[in-house]
C-alpha cells in the first residue's frame, strides 16, 4: 500500500462524480447531444448496465476491505502487475488528454477566446500536478467544494431560467428509435473511466469502499437526468444543434444579479476537469507506488503529466485526433479491460492466493 | 517560521495570478465596438452588414457617457457571409467587435427572404452574443434603419427595445428573441412571425436629430427559414394571444352605440389536438379575466357584464381566426408551434401526421371557444 492518506467512500464517491459529470457535460460537440425524450432512457438504462459493470470491483473491495484490483495483482504476480499499471497507465492518459482537448476546445470557444491555449493548459495542468503530489486527502477535500459549487450553480440556473421552461417540449416516446437507442446507449457506458479509478483508488478507502459504487452511479445518473431535463424544457429542439446547450441555457439566466452565468459555466467545468485529470495522476502514482515504491510512483505521475500537457499542446487542435482518442474510451476496451477483466483476475488470485494460505496453514499446525 | 512560509506562498500565489493576466492579449473595453444592433442585408450574393455600436464619450462630450450627445456610432462592411462582413465591418472601423450586449438584430427584406437561418447563423459562431437578443424584419433595407439615431435613452438602441416590448406587453405584436427564432428553426415547417419595421423618412419626427423615425408595421411570414408573406398588426396580435406569449391586451368594442375598451389580464390560451374525419381538428379555449378601461354608460347599475364578455370574446376569435387563416390555412406554416402541442398531448397522431404535416395544417379545423370574465371595479362609482 502506498503512503497516501485515506479518505472515505463517500469523498471518493464524490471524487467519481465530479469527474463523470465533467466528461458527460463537454461531450459536445465531438457526440452530437441529442433533442428527445430517448436521452433519458439512454440515461438510465446506461447506468444500470453501468452498475452491473460494477458488481466485480464491488464484490472485490467488500471482500478484501482496504485493497484493490492493482494492489492485489501487484502483490501476487509482480509481472501481471506490471502489465496492468501499464495498461491503467495507458487508459487513463487517454482519458486525461481528450478530456484535457475538449476542455481546451470548449474554454476558447467560448468566454477564452484570446487566450492561448497553451496557458489554458500549462495552467490548469500545474493545479494538477500540485493536487497529485498532495494525495487524494487533499484532492477529496477540494473534489467536495467543487462539487458543493456544481450543485449551487445547478440550482441557481434552474431558478433562474425557471421563466423559460416550458413543459410542453416533453412527449411520451422514450424509444423511438431502437438501433440509435442501443448505440447512445454503448457510447455512454463504454466511455465511464471512472471504473478504472475506482479499480486503482479504492484501497484509499478507510473502509466499506464498495459503497462508493452505491453513492456515485444512482448519483451521477440523477443529475444527468436533471440537467438533460432543464436543457430539454429550456431549448426543446434548439438542443439538438446547440454545440454547448448546458452553456446556452445559463447564458440565458436574467434575474437580479445572475445574469448571464456562462463565465461560471465555463468556470465550474474547468474545476471539474482538474479533479478528472488529478484522479488519473493519482491512479499512476498509485500502481507504480505498489510496484516500485513511492519515489518511482511520483516520478511516473509526473512523467504523465508531461505527456498530457504535451500531446495536448501538439495536438490538442487537431480535431480529427480529438475525435480518435474519445473513440478510443468510448469503443470500452480501456473499460473493460481495466475495469472489468482485470478485477475478475484479482478477485481468482485473491480466493488462490487465500486458499493456498489457508492449506499452508493447516499443515504447519 | 511556518507563518512566513506561509505569508510567502500567499504572496507568490498573489504574484502570480497578478502577472499572469499579462499573459494574455487581451483589448481594452474602450477599444472595442459594443455592437447594439446589427443590420443585415443581402445582396447580389453577398451579405452587407451596418452595426450601431456605442461610443462611450458620445460625440465631443467630455464624460464617459455624455447623455447631450448621440452615443452610437454606425459602421459597415461587406461579406460572403454574415460572419465574413462583420469582420469586414470590424477592419473598416478599425475595433474589435463585441457582441454581448447586441440588443436587435434587423434583417433586410432581401435578406430575410433569402434564408433567416443563414442570416442568424452568426450568432451560433459568436459565443458571447445573447440568446435573448430581438429579431426583427425591416421594409426594405436594414442599413436604413440602422442609420436612424433615437436621441431618447443612453443608446439609439434602446428607444427601439422598448417600442418592441411595450408593443408585446400590449398584445399587440409577437417578439421572438433569438433562441425562440432558433428553436422555431428547428421544428419541421421552420416557421415564425417577426416583427416588420418600417422607416418613416418625412423629417417631422423629433424622435432623432434628422426627423427620421421608425415604427412597426406588422410582420413577416417564415416558412421553410425564408419569408414568404406579410401579415398586419391584427394577425400579429392574433398570433400573440395563440402562442399565449402575452398575458394582458386591450379589446375594444361596440356596445350600445358605445365604444367600450376593456383591459384583459392573464390570458391563458390552450390548445389540444385531435382527429376528426381524416382532419386534424385543434380546439383552442382561451380564458381571461377583463376590467374595463372605458365602461358602459350606467355600468355601476347594471351588474350584467355578459353581453360585454360575449362581444370581447368575439372579437378576440375573430383576431384569431384571421391570424389562422393568413398564416396556418393559406401557408401551412406551423407559426404557434403545434409540433409541439400535438407531440405533446398524442404522439400517436404526431407520427401519423408528422410526414404529411404541411397538408394537415391547411385543411385543419381551429374550434376556438372564449371565456372571459370581466371584473368591475366600482371604488370610483
Amino acid at each position: 500500500m502506498t503512503s497516501i492518506k485515506k479518505i472515505s467512500h463517500l469523498q471518493l464517491a464524490v471524487l467519481l462524480i465530479t469527474s463523470r459529470l465533467f466528461s458527460e457535460a463537454v461531450n459536445f460537440p465531438l457526440v452530437n447531444t441529442e433533442y428527445g425524450m430517448q436521452r433519458f432512457a439512454v440515461i438510465l438504462t446506461a447506468y444500470v448496465i453501468l452498475f452491473l459493470q460494477y458488481i466485480p470491483l464491488m464484490y472485490l473491495t467488500k471482500k478484501y476491505s482496504g485493497e484493490s484490483a492493482s494492489g492485489i495483482i501487484s502483490d501476487r504476480n509482480k509481472v501481471l502487475g506490471w502489465i496492468y499499471a501499464v495498461l491503467i497507465t495507458a487508459a487513463v492518459l487517454t482519458a486525461s488528454i481528450s478530456s484535457m482537448c475538449r476542455m481546451r476546445f470548449y474554454a476558447s470557444s467560448t468566454i477564452f477566446g484570446q487566450a492561448p491555449p497553451v496557458l489554458l493548459i500549462i495552467l490548469m495542468l500545474l493545479v494538477c500536478g500540485f493536487a497529485a503530489w498532495k494525495g487524494i486527502q487533499g484532492t477529496a477535500r477540494s473534489g467536495v467544494i467543487f462539487a458543493g459549487v456544481f450543485v449551487a450553480f445547478l440550482i441557481l440556473i434552474a431558478v433562474s431560467v425557471w421563466q423559460l421552461c416550458d413543459p410542453k417540449w416533453l412527449y411520451p416516446a422514450f424509444i423511438e428509435d431502437t438501433e440509435e437507442f442501443v448505440k447512445q446507449v454503448l457510447e455512454q457506458i463504454g466511455s465511464n473511466s471512472e471504473i478504472i479509478f475506482f479499480a486503482v483508488l479504492s484501497e484509499h478507502v478507510t473502509e466499506k469502499s464498495h459503497r462508493t459504487v452505491l453513492w456515485y452511479v444512482p448519483a451521477v445518473m440523477v443529475v444527468l437526468e436533471l440537467m438533460f431535463l432543464l436543457e430539454m424544457l429550456v431549448l426543446g429542439p434548439f438542443l439538438g444543434s446547440a454545440s454547448f446547450p448546458f452553456f446556452t441555457v445559463s447564458a440565458l439566466s436574467n434575474i437580479v444579479l445572475f445574469q448571464r452565468l456562462d463565465g461560471i459555466d465555463v468556470a465550474v467545468w474547468t474545476l471539474m476537469c482538474i479533479i478528472k485529470i488529478t484522479l488519473a495522476l493519482l491512479c499512476i502514482r498509485t500502481v507504480f507506488s505498489r510496484l516500485a515504491g513511492e519515489k518511482t510512483g511520483m516520478i511516473t505521475a509526473f512523467s504523465g503529466l508531461v505527456i498530457i500537457a504535451a500531446v495536448s499542446i501538439g495536438m490538442g487542435s487537431n480535431t480529427s485526433f480529438v475525435e480518435w482518442i474519445t473513440k478510443i474510451l468510448t469503443s470500452g476496451i480501456p473499460m473493460i479491460i481495466c475495469g472489468i477483466i482485470f478485477p475478475i483476475i484479482a478477485l481468482i488470485m485473491a480466493k488462490k492466493v487465500k486458499k493456498k494460505g489457508d492449506e499452508e496453514n493447516k499443515e504447519a499446525s | 517560521m511556518k507563518k512566513i512560509r506561509k505569508l510567502l506562498k500567499i504572496s507568490a500565489a498573489l504574484t502570480a495570478s497578478a502577472l499572469l493576466t499579462g499573459c494574455v492579449p487581451h483589448t481594452e473595453l474602450n477599444e472595442k465596438a459594443i455592437v447594439m444592433a446589427i443590420g443585415i442585408d443581402y445582396e447580389e450574393e453577398k451579405f452587407n452588414i451596418t452595426f450601431q455600436y456605442y461610443n462611450p464619450t458620445g460625440l465631443g462630450g467630455r464624460t464617459l457617457v455624455d447623455n447631450s450627445q448621440p452615443n452610437v456610432l454606425t459602421a459597415k462592411g461587406t461579406g460572403e457571409n454574415v460572419y465574413g462582413a462583420l469582420e469586414d465591418a470590424s477592419f473598416r472601423c478599425g475595433r474589435e467587435l463585441m457582441l454581448g450586449v447586441t440588443q436587435i438584430i434587423v434583417i433586410g427584406e432581401d435578406a430575410a427572404k433569402y434564408s433567416v437561418d443563414r442570416v442568424i447563423d452568426f450568432t451560433k459562431s459568436f459565443f458571447q452574443s445573447h440568446p435573448d437578443m430581438l429579431i426583427t424584419v425591416a421594409e426594405g433595407k436594414a442599413c436604413d434603419l440602422m442609420q436612424v439615431k433615437f436621441s431618447e435613452g443612453t443608446v439609439s438602441t434602446q428607444k427601439l427595445k422598448f417600442m418592441l416590448t411595450n408593443a408585446e406587453k400590449s398584445g399587440i405584436v409577437s417578439l421572438p428573441s433569438a433562441l425562440d427564432l432558433f428553436i422555431a428553426l428547428q421544428t419541421k415547417q421552420k416557421s415564425a412571425c417577426l416583427p416588420r419595421l418600417r422607416l418613416i423618412d418625412d423629417g417631422k419626427s423629433d424622435a432623432s436629430q434628422d426627423g427620421k423615425t421608425i415604427e412597426i408595421a406588422g410582420g413577416v411570414l417564415i416558412k421553410d427559414g425564408k419569408a414568404v408573406d406579410e401579415t398586419d398588426i391584427e394577425v400579429m396580435s392574433g398570433l400573440e394571444i395563440l402562442c399565449c406569449i402575452t398575458q394582458t391586451g386591450t379589446v375594444t368594442v361596440d356596445y350600445n352605440e358605445e365604444k367600450i375598451s376593456v383591459g384583459l389580464v392573464d390570458i391563458k390560451t390552450k390548445i389540444k389536438p385531435s382527429m376528426e374525419n381524416e382532419r386534424l381538428v385543434l380546439d383552442v379555449n382561451l380564458t381571461s379575466a377583463g376590467r374595463y378601461l372605458i365602461d358602459p354608460y350606467g355600468s355601476y347599475v347594471d351588474n350584467d357584464n355578459k353581453e360585454i364578455e360575449k362581444l370581447c370574446g368575439e372579437q378576440l376569435i375573430s383576431r384569431m381566426e384571421k391570424a389562422i387563416k393568413e398564416t396556418v390555412l393559406k401557408h401551412g406554416t406551423d407559426v404557434f408551434i403545434l409540433e409541439k402541442t400535438i407531440r405533446h398531448y398524442d404522439y400517436k397522431l404526431w407520427k401519423s401526421i408528422e410526414d404529411d404535416f404541411e397538408e394537415y395544417l391547411k385543411n385543419a379545423e381551429f374550434r376556438i371557444d372564449t371565456s372571459i370574465d370581466i371584473d368591475k371595479l366600482i371604488l370610483t362609482k
